[in-house]
């Protein structure tokens, strides 16, 4: 329960401050505009390539601006000089990855979610449907990018040349994620029902399990270094 | 035609394409390794061994 | 001291073997092994391919252990294993991407040597590679079935699909002999890396 309230408090402590200055927010809310303008140059009018080229484009635009968002997780702690605040808290230091990941989530999943709005908008996708297919996963994908980003931004907070080195860290490990999501995304886009791609499902929550359980056991590793 | 599925089996080109660079390749790392401990063992032992052990040679 | 007697002789002898077991391996695979109806020749990439995989993983998974062991215990031995087999595991993988299109795969050590470079202090660089190592090697089956789901919609993945068991002695006993061979190169390999690693003190770059 302590761990609970103390991982609450931090994910609670960094939304409040990206509430306040949206400083994150507004950034990848334009930068999404910007990507889906971007997406209809670069096809064209042609409706038939635009629908295959969907789902990827999807999650193109997930990831970049997920791993803007990430590669910042520790920006605050960074510029402030409250890294050793962080490392001194009380208490468990998983309860602060736990935290971090939450806040982390919450922030990418309301990107995604503006996101998806814009491109139902822009592409004339009827999203009502397919929203409770969508919901399970672009949730299981942006958890498994999420548990990785959050232990890799603690690690490469301190790392030069950092801003390189992080996606190109997360996105190897992320193949899986990404393969498994954008199959997924494009039956569920398609109408297929969720047991075409269960087995799709199933590796995504084998990764997070996996990713979390090394994030939650090897971060106060992480945080010491 | 990707090099894993000929259209016909006349392929021998890739076969010695693949077996040379991985020879090349090991080689290579061979060498540089055996260049290195060379390197590392006479900077080891240009340096006073502590009381108690011997030489690395 | 202790590894400069016994344990270099011992790694000479692991040299020669490697060297005798690759050399049998290629006479039997370009020259005593018969051409594969279906495939043709080109199929004799696989025995080049199969065992430097079948080794990459290998390393992968003494990364994993040595990271383990580094984070359990603190000892700096166990940084430089992963780091060594790591680095050889990497040039094994290497070796896949002439004889077979497997991508994602040659990332995995490349990124993991990239962090190792980017930190200078010896503790952190061990702590920082252990956690990531243990990423990337509990990652890579995850990496190997997402592929494999997504490559068999389109081809299906001649080169890494299990020996079939009606497979004839002779290409088994081929491909067999190379990957004791590229075993024991890996062997040799590691324990001169891991040599190297130790002269020099500082530790691995």
């Amino acid at each position: 329960m302590r761990f609970v309230r103390r991982a609450w408090i931090l994910a609670w402590k960094d939304l409040t401050i990206e509430w306040r200055a949206k400083e994150t927010l507004n950034s990848l809310f334009f930068f999404a505009l910007l990507l889906i303008f971007l997406f209809q140059f670069a096809l064209g009018p042609d409706r038939e390539r635009l629908s295959a080229a969907l789902p990827g484009l999807l999650w193109l635009g997930f990831i970049l601006s997920g791993l803007l968002g990430l590669g910042r997780t520790f920006a605050g702690e960074r510029d402030n000089d409250c890294w050793d605040g962080l490392r001194l808290a009380p208490g468990e230091k998983s309860a602060i990855y736990v935290g971090k990941l939450a806040g982390n989530l919450l922030l990418m999943l309301a990107v995604e979610a503006i996101f998806l709005l814009l491109f139902g908008v822009f592409f004339d996708l009827d999203l009502v449907a397919a929203l409770p297919g969508l919901a399970l996963v672009v949730g299981l994908g942006t958890l498994g990018l999420a548990a990785v980003g959050t232990l890799f931004a603690a690690m490469t907070a301190h790392v030069r040349a950092r801003e390189l080195l992080f996606p190109v860290l997360v996105l190897p490990v992320e193949v899986p994620v990404l393969l498994g999501t954008v199959k997924a995304t494009e039956a569920v886009l398609l109408g297929e029902p969720l047991g075409s791609v269960a087995h799709w499902l199933k590796l995504l929550a084998v990764a997070n399990v996996i990713y979390l359980t090394i994030g939650v056991l090897t971060f106060d590793v992480v945080l010491d270094g | 035609m990707t090099p894993d599925h000929p259209a016909t089996p006349e392929h021998w080109g890739f076969v010695v394409a693949a077996y040379g660079l991985a020879a090349i390749v090991l080689g290579g790392y061979w060498r540089r390794l055996v260049r290195l401990e060379r390197e590392a063992t006479a900077k080891h032992d240009r340096r006073p061994a502590p009381p108690g052990t011997a030489t690395s040679r | 001291m202790w590894f400069s007697t016994g344990s270099r002789r011992l790694t000479r002898v692991l040299g020669w073997l490697a060297a005798l077991g690759l050399l049998a391996g290629l006479v039997l695979a370009l020259g005593v092994a018969p051409r594969e109806v279906s495939q043709g020749d080109v199929q004799r990439i696989m025995y080049l391919h199969v065992p430097s995989i079948l080794t990459a993983y290998l390393a992968f998974a003494i990364v994993l252990v040595a990271s383990l062991g580094y984070l359990v215990s603190r000892r700096q031995a166990w940084d430089r294993w992963a780091g060594s087999a790591a680095e050889i595991g990497t040039l094994f993988t290497g070796l896949t991407l002439a004889s077979g299109s497997l991508w994602g795969k040659p990332t995995w050590g490349t990124w993991y040597l990239m962090l190792r470079g980017m930190i200078d202090e010896a503790e952190r660089r061990a702590q920082f590679a252990a956690v990531l190592g243990i990423v990337a090697a509990l990652n890579i089956p995850l990496v190997h079935f997402s592929v494999l789901w997504w490559r068999t919609l389109h081809q299906p993945p001649t080169l890494l699909r299990p020996v079939p068991a009606a497979l004839a002695g002779i290409f088994r006993f081929t491909l067999g002999v190379n990957w004791v061979a590229f075993t024991l190169l890996f062997a040799y390999l590691l324990a001169k890396r891991i040599r190297v690693g130790r002269l020099s003190e500082e530790g691995l770059p």
